[in-house]
């Protein structure tokens, strides 16, 4: 079983949200990534379905601004060092295929409704 | 029209509910699996920290031996694990294909949703699959399905707690669409 599942969800969340927080835990920080990046997803999949936003562009858009986004998050507004946490092929990873579904699932969705 | 692809999103959620109760039902709740998974971390957890000292230079060879040995046991808990699961997974899968081929045929020859890009060649053989014509940007049941199922059950497991740690998939498996401990996530 996960070990993040004793960690209290409220707790974690007010240290993702105040700037430069202590994790003890690595792994902790590394769930609020991969949180993170699902509910990232979603709403660029809604949102790309909405505009309408077509094409592979779509795709590599959104591949860009969650490896971003995500490394940010860790490295600046966290202030961690990304070799601390595997590097930055291990940051940009994290999660990175159940978000990419996430974001297809919803992108195409909201487009087939909207705009079919 | 294409609210088919909020019922398959529907059907990806029960089917991942299902999957995830049934093995929770055979394997996650049972004793030994429970002893299994605890010992795969306590032996991770020292064989990172004993690959870490093995990695420096002043690591004698005995240590290095150690860890050698440490990864075997390792191997071999394992493969218990796997053996254990074994039985169960190949039950579950047996249903899952044929509710897979079941809702396979219910919608065969229905495109149900418009893709927003034209998948690259080797793509449209899912995507397309079972489909008239040559808009390529109709989707198939089987490529929504996929999806669906990649994204609700992988993260229903995360939420569940049913992944084994961080530690536990770097020494077991890797890759950048691999989830922890995850493996035939349509046919479990």
């Amino acid at each position: 079983m996960s070990k993040s599942q004793g960690v209290n969800i409220s707790e974690t969340f007010k240290k993702a949200i105040i700037k430069n927080s202590t994790w003890e835990d690595k792994d902790e920080l590394l769930d609020v990534l991969y949180w993170g990046r699902q509910i990232l997803a979603l709403i660029l999949g809604i949102t790309w379905g909405i505009i309408p936003f077509k094409g592979l562009l779509g795709l590599v858009a959104y591949v860009g601004i969650t490896t971003y986004t995500g490394q940010m998050f860790v490295t600046e507004w966290q202030g961690k060092d990304d070799e601390e946490y595997g590097g930055f092929w291990e940051l940009a990873k994290e999660g990175f295929g159940t978000a990419f579904a996430t974001f297809m699932v919803s992108w195409i969705t909201v487009h087939s409704l909207i705009h079919a | 029209m294409y609210s088919d692809a909020l019922l398959i999103i529907g059907i990806a959620f029960f089917t991942a509910l299902l999957g995830e109760g049934l093995t929770y039902l055979l394997v996650y709740r049972s004793e030994e699996y429970k002893r299994l998974n605890q010992m795969m971390e306590r032996k991770t957890k020292k064989l990172e920290k004993h690959k870490e000292i093995a990695e420096t230079a002043a690591a004698s060879k005995t240590m290095k031996k150690k860890v050698d040995r440490e990864e075997e046991r390792l191997k071999a808990t394992n493969r218990d694990m796997s053996m254990f699961r074994m039985k169960s997974v190949m039950a579950i899968g047996i249903v899952f294909t044929a509710l897979l081929s079941t809702f396979s045929s219910i919608f065969e020859g229905r495109v149900v949703a418009k893709l927003p890009f034209t998948p690259i060649s080797f793509i449209q053989g899912l995507s397309h699959r079972n489909l008239l014509g040559d808009d390529y940007t109709d989707c198939s049941f089987i490529f929504l399905y996929i999806l669906c199922t990649m994204s609700i059950r992988q993260n229903l497991q995360k939420a569940l707690g049913f992944t084994p740690s961080r530690a536990m998939s770097r020494q077991t498996q890797g890759g950048f669409f691999a989830q922890p401990g995850n493996n035939n996530q349509l046919f479990r």
